[in-house]
């Protein structure tokens, strides 16, 4: 055989097996889907109880309420579409929000947008941790749009009969509370991730069980804070810092890996927070440089924002005891 | 203080005016080192508060 005809076997064969992987890789992800559906049908039904209850503690939560907030967000958003923005939407925390989601949704989906139905609204996550800077509801928002196509010319056969008239979306709101009325304060993630369908739905701060289970290690250690030991009477400076971890922790609780991995985990959520919304619970577990190093770590003009995040792993890589940093 | 080694599995977007949308379901593992040093809280609760982050 030639050359010639080697490689050209040669290249059948790769797109061959390049076309097997992307279709095992499609099917493996429809797969996952499917399973995040049926995940999301039993976890609605939860979230919707969830809200019920909290609405007793504070009617805010109740579902109806959500509901209306978020159409009433759709509605102004569909106020800028028609180019006649409603003057309720100037007044709002989150007008720029809206503002920038509509705008987003005409340059991906087209211009000429206009909401075909009402829309469907799942709430997938209820937290109501008794502050406005941390209760959060976020719901799945399934709607479609009517779009014109002649006056947008963004999807394949937009200038022919056949152009698409009609989208579906399927997106994830996450809303936050502000004197008495629920706010948008993000449109990103996606409707049916793991970590949103596995989050802790809270009905009332007394089923925090994080925030509580944190408490009660503070309060554990608080006896151990007015001690007059100092670390180094307590452990060996010469173990590895996790040992000399344990070591400290025997004696005074304040240096227990549990109390720290609460806090680490506490850090997480606030951090995610303040990608959405509020600093102001990042403010109660770090330092301002601390923040700034979080949401900036590339610098001032660049910001990072971090969403689904679930602690995976943590370790101590030098302990209390080790000489300060220069 | 203390130094920590921290692994998150997160969607991470980076942005220059602010705004997110979309539904990336991409999620990264992120490494970070973190600095916690004790302090004490108004009702005399210790609480380990961040003091740096850097990304591996």
């Amino acid at each position: 055989m030639s050359a010639a005809g080697i490689a050209g076997w040669a290249l059948a064969g790769g797109v061959l097996i390049y076309v097997g992987w992307a279709v095992v890789r499609s099917l493996a992800s429809s797969e996952r889907r499917a399973r995040l559906r049926v995940r999301a049908h039993g976890r609605v039904g939860d979230a919707e109880r969830t809200a019920v209850e909290a609405a007793l503690d504070d009617p805010l939560f109740s579902p109806e309420q959500i509901r209306s907030s978020v159409h009433e967000v759709l509605d102004l958003a569909a106020s800028v579409w028609r180019g006649g923005e409603a003057s309720a939407l100037a007044a709002r925390y989150d007008a720029a929000l809206i503002r920038s989601w509509a705008h987003s949704r005409e340059s991906w989906v087209g211009k000429g947008l206009r909401p075909t139905s009402k829309a469907t609204v799942d709430l997938l996550r209820v937290a109501n941790r008794g502050s406005e800077a941390e209760d959060r509801v976020s719901t799945r928002v399934r709607f479609a749009l009517h779009r014109d196509p002649h006056a947008s010319a963004l999807l394949p056969g937009d200038q022919t009969v056949l152009a698409t008239r009609t989208v579906h979306l399927d997106e994830r709101w996450t809303l936050a509370p502000r004197q008495g009325r629920w706010y948008l304060v993000s449109v990103a993630g996606d409707p049916l991730s793991g970590p949103v369908l596995s989050a802790p739905l809270i009905a009332s701060p007394a089923q925090d069980r994080e925030r509580l289970e944190e408490q009660s290690l503070q309060e554990l250690a608080r006896h151990d804070s007015q001690s007059d030991i100092t670390p180094g009477e307590l452990a060996d400076m010469a173990a590895p810092p996790p040992l000399e971890l344990l070591d400290l922790s025997v004696a005074d609780d304040r240096f227990s890996p549990l109390l720290i991995g609460a806090a680490i985990n506490h850090l997480v959520e606030a951090w995610e927070e303040a990608s959405d919304d509020s600093e102001n619970p990042l403010y109660q577990v770090a330092t301002k440089h601390a923040i700034c190093a979080l949401l900036h770590p590339k610098g001032p003009a660049m910001r990072r924002f971090i969403r689904d995040a679930t602690l995976k792993h943590w370790e101590v890589r030098e302990g209390p005891l080790a000489a300060p940093r220069r | 203080m203390i130094q920590t080694l921290v692994g998150i599995a997160a969607a991470v977007y980076e942005s220059r005016d602010g705004f997110v949308s979309g539904s990336d379901t991409d999620i990264h593992d992120l490494e970070l080192v973190w600095r916690l040093a004790l302090h004490t809280g108004e009702h005399g609760e210790p609480r380990w508060l961040l003091h740096d982050s850097t990304d591996r």
